[in-house]
């Protein structure tokens, strides 16, 4: 990892940026980093919080709908198939992510590191610092906790959990301003 | 001295690093004498919103004085759902606030003479009091409360020591303040 000198300018300005398409409602904070050379596709009320680099130099990058990414957060697409987040996936600071697939509705908390091309299920937690070794497969609705434990969440509180990601979408768009057309050309 | 002019150095003495990133910095308090490190990220931007016509939350962040943020270390505002309105709340930091390297800091309150290892996870709405060690890769769970006095370690972080009534002296930062 390249240390970067500045935050603001750093948005490629030499190097050209992937071809982007961002729905008009996602929500882009300033100094994100765009590199590789394969689309990325920004869902309806996606918000992309800064510092997050994006890197589609092996694979396209497709982002759902209503997904949070926080800063410091690096997505990397694996291979050809790319890298696709489901809708209301929730991804927290300092995550390392180079899965195949995350499942509609999970969330990776603080510092996961996701390893290539692996599979993330639907309704997933992964509590921080937890690690997916490459090509691993997450079922649906496991909760990934300690060192290593995992269990099924059998509460059936995915679509509750929908509900406080809206919410929070919602108190974002408040708070961030949106520099989307910056990274539009 | 290369080493000297990587820093800005405020009024109070606080002395931020060119690399850091400083995000909404009309919502932070510096308390005086506190160092930040190259690559920190402060979210000063994730303010509390208020219900329309009341006055507005000025404060997100608020550290106090002879606190040291290593390099790539996180303060981020704690978020939660209170009576239907999701929204950010203040997060406060003490005195002798050492945070290690990388680690990302969600806590509501943190008291003085806390020390925070490196790569540490500390949770949403935590509360630390006065006088606590944190070991490097600890992940306190959200909501937690540690007691004064304790030696926190282990993933989920759980208090496994008592340390002596002497700790304030030796987590205190002055000297490290005058080192940098």
């Amino acid at each position: 990892m390249a240390p970067k000198r500045s935050g603001a300018t750093s948005s490629t300005s030499s190097t050209p940026l992937p071809p982007l398409s961002i729905d008009p409602t996602a929500v882009l904070s300033d100094a994100i980093s765009f590199s590789g050379i394969y689309p990325i596709t920004i869902g309806a009320n996606s918000i992309i919080h800064p510092r997050c680099k994006l890197n589609s130099s092996d694979g396209p990058i497709i982002i759902g709908a209503n997904c949070i990414i926080s800063e410091k957060t690096h997505l990397i697409a694996p291979d050809i198939d790319g890298l696709v987040l489901g809708d209301f996936v929730l991804i927290e600071v300092n995550c390392s992510i180079q899965a195949a697939r995350i499942g509609e509705g999970s969330s990776a908390e603080v510092g996961v590191r996701l390893g290539k091309a692996s599979r993330i299920g639907n309704n997933c937690t992964l509590s921080p610092l937890t690690t997916v070794s490459d090509r691993d497969f997450i079922p649906d609705l496991t909760v990934i906790y300690g060192e290593n434990q995992r269990r099924i969440d059998s509460s059936g509180t995915g679509i509750a959990r929908c509900e406080i990601i809206l919410a929070h979408i919602e108190c974002l768009k408040k708070l961030l301003p949106n520099k989307a057309e910056k990274y539009n050309r | 001295m290369a080493q000297k002019s990587e820093y800005i150095q405020t009024e109070t003495g606080n002395k931020v690093s060119r690399k850091s990133l400083i995000i909404g910095s009309q919502n932070i308090i510096l308390g005086g004498k506190t160092i930040i490190q190259a690559e920190c990220c402060i979210r000063g931007d994730l303010r509390r919103l208020v219900p329309q016509g009341q006055s507005a939350a000025a404060v997100a962040i608020a550290v106090g004085r002879y606190c040291f943020l290593s390099r790539g270390s996180l303060l981020r505002p704690p978020s939660k759902i209170y009576r239907g309105q999701f929204s950010y709340y203040p997060m406060k930091l003490g005195d002798h606030v050492f945070v290690g390297e990388g680690s990302v800091i969600e806590a509501a309150v943190i008291g003085s003479y806390v020390s925070i290892g490196k790569n540490c996870v500390i949770g949403k709405f935590t509360i630390i009091k006065d006088c606590v060690r944190v070991e490097d890769g600890t992940v306190i769970a959200p909501n937690s409360v540690i007691p004064s006095f304790s030696l926190v370690e282990g993933h989920p972080g759980q208090v496994t020591e008592e340390l002596p009534e002497t700790a304030a002296e030796i987590l205190e930062l002055k000297e490290l303040y005058k080192g940098v």
